[in-house]
């Protein structure tokens, strides 16, 4: 806003001069123009080197966090490993290519690209950690609890038949509940996360808002199965 | 951010409770004792519990069970600490500046 200001003071000025009859500023003759755009040109190259070097940094955090990662499915590590990496590729071109940009319009395009091309922090990173978050959920707890259920289940019918009050009921009821819950609301949820691109955030900046909505209720839904689960054991024993 | 903290705070209450619970005991291990009575009649008593052995051996495999299911819990709380933590890398990520 303050440029947008700045450009219309120092166009009115210039209508000025030419509605009277003045010749062009002083400040506008060719070589200091010259100088300005030199200089123009340099803090561009500079803060180009400045914004990549920060988002390879946070690219590679975040690939050491999904080679780690033990809940993600291969697949997806794959296609989240293959996603970051071409992004790092992409931007260490990038860096070269401006630093040799000779006019401040080219520069400033290539500039626009580092954010425009690649939304790490945007889109990137966020997919990644969301993605990884669904088979956190999914590979992860879900599973370990829908194991527990069946578990329970088993004994209830068995061993601890007559452990199987109203109340023990009703708390097997509400963890199969939630994992139906969370079943349902995570299925599929990995892959239109891993499908989206910048041009689909560009047009639809808050199209990660309802994956991390459905993970945070899940999450929610599964701490809450934890505490049947727990619950059930504490009066079956 | 700051309910995904909550809960997390809440999911290690659960984890410390479970643990301070004794969730680990093994009052499902009915195993048979057996115990000597020192007698003179008869110089090694052997007497075992009422269990039966096939309720003994339902004991032992319902305490498998019950181990499995604290093991599927521990791991279920292990899973949902990573969750958290990728869903707040997540929100960091898209709070910083990402615009020429």
């Amino acid at each position: 806003m303050n440029r947008s200001i700045r450009f219309a003071i120092a166009g009115v000025a210039v209508a000025a001069c030419a509605s009277v009859g003045l010749a062009a500023p002083v400040w506008a003759a060719g070589p200091v123009s010259a100088a300005v755009q030199a200089r123009t040109l340099s803090a561009i190259k500079d803060n180009a080197a400045s914004a990549i070097s920060l988002r390879l940094s946070a690219l590679t955090t975040t690939m050491d966090a999904v080679k780690t990662n033990s809940w993600l499915t291969a697949a997806d590590k794959s296609t989240l490993l293959n996603t970051l990496g071409n992004d790092q590729s992409g931007l260490t071109a990038l860096a070269p290519t401006i630093q040799a940009d000779t006019t401040v319009v080219q520069a400033r395009s290539d500039y626009k690209s580092i954010f425009q091309s690649y939304r790490v922090f945007l889109l990137a990173i966020p997919q990644a950690r969301l993605s990884a978050a669904t088979d956190d959920i999914t590979g992860g707890a879900l599973l370990r609890l829908t194991d527990a259920k069946n578990r329970l289940t088993g004994l209830l019918s068995g061993v601890d038949l007559a452990k199987d009050t109203p109340a023990v009921q009703a708390l097997m009821s509400d963890l199969a509940s939630k994992i139906q819950a969370v079943t349902t609301a995570t299925s599929g949820l990995s892959a239109s996360i891993l499908a989206l691109t910048p041009s689909e955030f560009d047009a639809n900046y808050t199209v990660l808002a309802t994956p991390r909505e459905t993970l945070l209720t899940s999450r929610s839904n599964l701490i809450a199965a934890r505490t049947d689960v727990v619950t059930v054991i504490g009066d079956i024993k | 951010m700051i309910r995904g903290r909550v809960i997390g705070a809440g999911a290690s209450a659960l984890v410390a409770v479970l643990l301070v619970s004794g969730c680990g005991s093994t009052s499902h291990a009915a195993l048979p004792s057996v115990t000597s009575t020192p007698s003179q009649s008869s110089p090694l008593n052997v007497t075992s519990s009422p269990t039966s052995p096939s309720t003994a051996a339902g004991n032992e495999n319902a305490q498998g069970q019950i181990a499995a299911v604290q093991q599927d819990v521990s791991q279920a709380a292990s899973a949902d600490s990573q969750a958290l933590n990728d869903l707040n890398a997540a929100a960091s990520a898209q709070a910083q500046n990402d615009s020429p």
